[in-house]
């Protein structure tokens, strides 16, 4: 081999190497914990009241007994063991209660057609990695199978929730997420999609908006008088001093103290019975931006591997 | 008596006197002088030797020890989970494997292999002997559930519950994987076979732990 040849062969072999070792280490990276407390949806699969419910049912488990059932959805796991992998965004982001460590994790993989449940610590004698995958088999594979990852997840998570409902001895009801205002994917800013409480407040708004603008026009037609050349600022606004007969009549003059604002723009500002959903900004990976009064957050569990999934068996 | 010298290269030849049938060397006079120095020379190298292999085994022995106890009792107290309980709980979720299965297919064969398999993980009491029984366990039962999962003959419920067990085993394979007794056993190896521990693990008859992986 030649000394020219060297000297180009060696750059390249750096440069590839440069390349490809930040992508095996992100291959493997955990990504941070979902803000909502339960759901990450990296794919972008989950409906946003399939989440809902999953948060619901957290919310109960973490009154009863501290139990949490995370779902985590990724595109791929670049290479990475799905069962390891499992296991280490479980303690990662500490799944369940610290002191119980009873939190279960459904780690789906849409890349590979595959998904791991894990448990923790602490309730793996009570819900065993072999009725997990009874559950699995009955509960999510038909989904899954065909390709229906959020009914799915919610189903498994429903048949969980009733194993812990045994367990500690409540009832094993299913709770029913409140009405929430739900976003159309596809809209940034994240239109309401329907809501009685929300056409109610729809319709207040008009309303008013309507009698606001009524005054306006009253107040700025007494303020023109009869005569056009009263000298005050809103006359530049003939719209409005040339409306029809009626309505107020000040003392002329301009607006006196603060504007009658107060009106947002239509987007916005429906704060649902459990919270805002942030501003109106579209649902973000992972479903992060649910605010609402869940409890939220991860309490620390962890869990010892093992654990049942898809095609193992 | 008889003397004669014979020459050692380079040096002063040697003397030897013949008492009997033996020949003995005399050691000549410019090394009848510094005795001390030889002397200290050979202590100095025994106790080189020595601190060469007590100095590993001072650590090793307890080491080793510790490894055992983490087998035995866990690695973290507070927990109260140790490979041992996990290999108990194994063993019961195959011996249920096997029972289930036994309704359809007998007690020989491999359900028989893993029932005794099970029993002998129970009852046995050293590491490396449990470790060998888990290892076949793990393939019998393998066998044993691709033998079973081909049977047309089996109710739903037998179906299931053979399933349960399985996942169980291979549920609890993977947490005994997990268990932070094979870090500590594999840190333990990799000091084992370093010099001059493995000198010192040759001579206190130390061997290395098994990984259960």
């Amino acid at each position: 081999m030649t000394r020219k040849a060297l000297r180009f062969i060696l750059p390249v072999l750096i440069l590839i190497t440069a390349i490809l070792s930040p992508l095996s280490s992100f291959a493997y990276k955990v990504p941070a914990a979902p803000k909502n407390g339960g759901v990450y949806d990296d794919a972008g699969v989950m409906d946003a009241a399939d989440i809902e419910h999953i948060l619901t049912l957290n919310d109960r488990l973490d009154d009863y007994c501290g139990g949490q059932i995370a779902v985590a959805v990724f595109t791929g796991l670049g290479g990475a063991d799905i069962a390891t992998y499992a296991n280490d965004v479980f303690n990662e982001w500490g799944v369940g209660s610290k002191t119980k460590n009873n939190g279960v994790l459904l780690l789906m993989s849409i890349a590979d057609a595959d998904y791991w449940v894990v448990q923790g610590k602490g309730i793996e004698d009570d819900i065993t990695s072999g009725e997990l995958s009874l559950i699995l088999d009955d509960e999510l594979e038909p989904y899954f199978a065909k390709e229906e990852y959020s009914k799915g997840a919610v189903s498994f998570a429903d048949a969980v929730y009733q194993r812990y409902a045994s367990v500690y001895g409540f009832s094993s009801s299913i709770p029913q997420a409140e009405p929430q205002v739900q976003y159309i994917e596809g809209y940034g800013g994240g239109l309401p999609k329907f809501s009685f409480s929300g056409l109610l407040r729809f319709a207040l708004y008009v309303f008013l908006l309507y009698l606001a603008v009524r005054m306006i026009a009253s107040l700025l037609r007494s303020c023109c008088g009869d005569d056009d050349g009263c000298g005050c600022w809103s006359c530049c606004l003939p719209m409005l001093c040339c409306g029809g007969d009626g309505g107020y009549r000040g003392s002329g003059g301009g607006w006196r103290g603060p504007p009658p604002g107060g009106f947002g723009g239509t987007r916005g500002g429906f704060g649902g019975t459990r919270g805002s959903f942030g501003g109106g900004v579209g649902r973000t990976s992972g479903g992060s931006s649910f605010g609402g009064s869940h409890h939220g957050g991860f309490g620390g569990g962890s869990s010892r591997g093992g654990g049942a999934g898809r095609g193992r068996h | 008596m008889k003397s004669n010298t014979k020459t050692k290269s380079g040096t002063e030849p040697l003397r030897f006197v013949k008492v009997g049938d033996t020949s003995l060397a005399v050691i000549p006079e410019s090394e009848k002088k510094n005795p001390p120095a030889a002397v200290g020379a050979v202590i100095m190298a025994a106790m080189i030797a020595l601190s060469l292999i007590a100095g590993p085994a001072r650590w090793l022995i307890p080491e080793r020890s510790r490894v055992s106890k983490a087998f035995y009792d866990g690695s973290k107290v507070s927990d109260g989970v140790s490979i041992n309980d996990d290999l108990v709980r194994l063993s019961d979720s195959a011996y249920n494997m096997a029972a289930l299965a036994e309704q359809t297919l007998g007690d020989g064969g491999n359900v028989g292999e893993v029932k005794r398999l099970a029993y002998e993980l129970n009852e046995d009491g050293t590491i490396s002997a449990k470790f060998a029984d888990y290892t076949e366990l793990k393939y019998a039962s393998s066998r044993l559930y691709s033998e079973i999962s081909e049977q047309t003959g089996l109710s739903e419920t037998q179906s299931r519950l053979i399933k349960q067990c399985y996942s169980d085993i291979q549920s609890r394979a993977l947490t005994i994987e997990n268990n932070e007794y094979n870090g500590l056993a594999e840190k333990y190896n990799g000091r084992l076979t370093r010099f001059p521990a493995s000198i010192a693990g040759w001579l206190f008859g130390l061997k290395e732990a098994e990984l259960f992986k």
